[in-house]
């Protein structure tokens, strides 16, 4: 079996414009530029040549953990942080993650900070039914990626990260990956996730909710379902990360009790 | 959620506030990955009659979104150590706020007002730091709270540009330096009543006062001034005292590899 590769500047080129030409439209086996995988012009090598190795995943964050254990002691920072592994990694198993159509570019190709990235101008100037200049793209959407993404979730949260997967199945980013995952301050605290887990994971559905069983992701304040809320739970740690210091949360049965009984109700 | 964060300043615990004055707050060490350093120093809790072993901790923020607790110590022996800050986005101003909180308890019963750290290349009378500024070069602010020192900013979308006006490019640093003294100068002799805060220690104005007083004959005339005018042309006068012994005019010349013509 061959060698895992890097997509390079040519090579994140070309495979940006077959994103951008299918967007929304189905797409069959024969057009997958796959040549970009082990052709020289358009990919090289790791720094620390890594072979490919068999995986069966039933999800995002399995494929993440994969990939955290084989290659995270082997990469440089700019394989770590560069775009070109895992535009490679996601071409190379492009028919593990795709849906019927897809609809964002990020799921293929990480996409920092808008300014940084061999091809990020290219999405920024992309035309306008795809361009991401109008949705408040100042975060990196980098967790949005479907390897690198749980690559980090798995890094952060070890083995809790399984409960941001799409209960829909690996094809999907999922809810709970988009409400937890595009937080930044919310990730640097793990009891937050123990709390989310705590609170609402079902291991049997493999998803998020609440006590009474209906889900936890209601997102609009005004609906019904907003309060004991994944969302709602959000905004009040966020009024209690002024009062308390989180790293010295050591257990979530505490930091529940101070949520009051909107949550104790959930436990 | 951001915006939330910032606007609630209440707490329902009987917290004492922690003054600027009594820790210090330095960036070291910016790697090319945005990653960098801070330091908290000179921590003097002697005023507050916190518990000894209550825990020193600092919240630092970057941009809207970062967010990370560092442990620092107690408030019998704080952490002296510089710790590494790696946030995920390198966006936005980075701003620390120190707190204590008991032992095995979580609540905090001492926290400080936000602060930005002062750059390692700090000059003393400014506190040095970069942002994201747009199109800007560089801006100078003037503080809301007087124990914190006026902030020469640089725009960080320029690569090295702070190092570049404090140690190497004369010509920016005689251009810069220059104007934010002066603008400084000029905000404490125009400012409210005048001279707010140059006789009370621990404020940016006595500081600068300081500075202007070793520098200036008639400090003590100058108080007596309501004419603004002549306020204005002695900071003027201030300034090109600064720059001369700075030997600005020589510097620039010479780095430029122009001779000057001795018969003017």
């Amino acid at each position: 079996m061959s060698n895992i590769r890097k997509l390079n500047e040519k090579g994140l080129r070309h495979f940006a414009d077959f994103l951008l030409e299918h967007y929304q439209k189905e797409i069959n086996d024969s057009q997958l530029p796959t040549f970009l995988l082990n052709d020289d012009e358009f990919s090289e090598e790791l720094s620390v040549p890594k072979k490919i190795k068999e995986v069966s995943c039933n999800n995002r964050f399995e494929l993440g953990k994969h990939y955290y254990n084989y290659l995270h002691q082997d990469l440089t920072e700019e394989e770590l942080e560069g775009q070109g592994l895992w535009s490679w990694l996601a071409l190379f198993h492009f028919e593990l993650l795709f849906a019927r159509t897809f609809l964002r570019v990020e799921y293929y190709i990480p996409l920092g900070a808008p300014k940084k990235g061999v091809i990020n101008q290219k999405f920024l100037n992309s035309p306008k039914n795809f361009s991401y200049e109008n949705v408040n793209w100042q975060n990196p959407l980098e967790y949005r990626h479907a390897i690198k993404g749980y690559f980090h979730f798995y890094k952060t949260f070890g083995d809790n990260a399984v409960i941001l997967c799409s209960s829909s199945g690996i094809t999907y980013h999922g809810d709970v990956a988009e409400q937890i995952g595009g937080i930044l301050w919310l990730k640097q605290y793990k009891i937050i996730l123990d709390l989310f887990k705590s609170l609402y994971w079902d291991a049997d559905s493999q998803s998020f909710k609440k006590a009474n069983g209906k889900g936890a992701l209601t997102t609009s304040s005004t609906s019904k379902g907003y309060l004991g809320g994944l969302r709602r739970a959000r905004a009040v740690i966020d009024a209690l990360m002024d009062i308390h210091n989180f790293e010295k949360f050591k257990k979530t049965r505490h930091l529940i009790e101070l949520m009051g009984d909107e949550f104790e109700a959930q436990s | 959620m951001a915006r939330e964060r910032q606007r609630l300043q209440y707490t329902p615990h009987d917290i004492k506030h922690i003054s600027h004055k009594h820790f210090e707050v330095t960036r070291l060490n910016d790697s090319p990955n945005g990653n960098f350093k801070l330091e908290i120093s000179n921590i003097d809790l002697d005023d507050y009659d916190f518990p000894l072993d209550a825990e020193l901790s600092v919240i630092v923020k970057q941009g809207s979104e970062n967010l990370r607790t560092q442990e620092i110590g107690t408030v019998r022996n704080p952490l002296k150590d510089a710790f590494e800050v790696d946030f995920e986005n390198k966006k936005g101003q980075i701003t620390c706020r120190i707190n204590i909180t008991p032992k095995d308890e979580t609540a905090f019963i001492g926290i400080s007002d936000w602060r930005h750290p002062t750059h390692a290349n700090n000059q003393g009378m400014l506190e040095i730091r970069d942002e994201d500024l747009g199109d800007m070069v560089w801006n100078f602010e003037i503080p809301t709270d007087n124990s914190a020192k006026p902030a020469l900013v640089f725009n960080n979308r320029i690569p090295d540009i702070m190092e570049l006006v404090i140690q190497n490019n004369i010509l920016l640093h005689a251009t810069i330096i220059p104007t934010c003294l002066k603008l400084g100068m000029e905000h404490i002799v125009l400012s409210g009543e005048g001279f707010e805060g140059i006789d009370e220690e621990g404020t940016w104005q006595n500081l600068w006062w300081q500075f202007a007083a070793d520098r200036m004959d008639d400090v003590h005339s100058i108080l007596e001034s309501e004419d603004r005018e002549e306020k204005l042309s002695w900071c003027l006068d201030l300034i090109k005292k600064f720059s001369d012994h700075q030997q600005y005019h020589q510097l620039i010349l010479e780095s430029l590899n122009i001779e000057e013509d001795e018969d003017e």
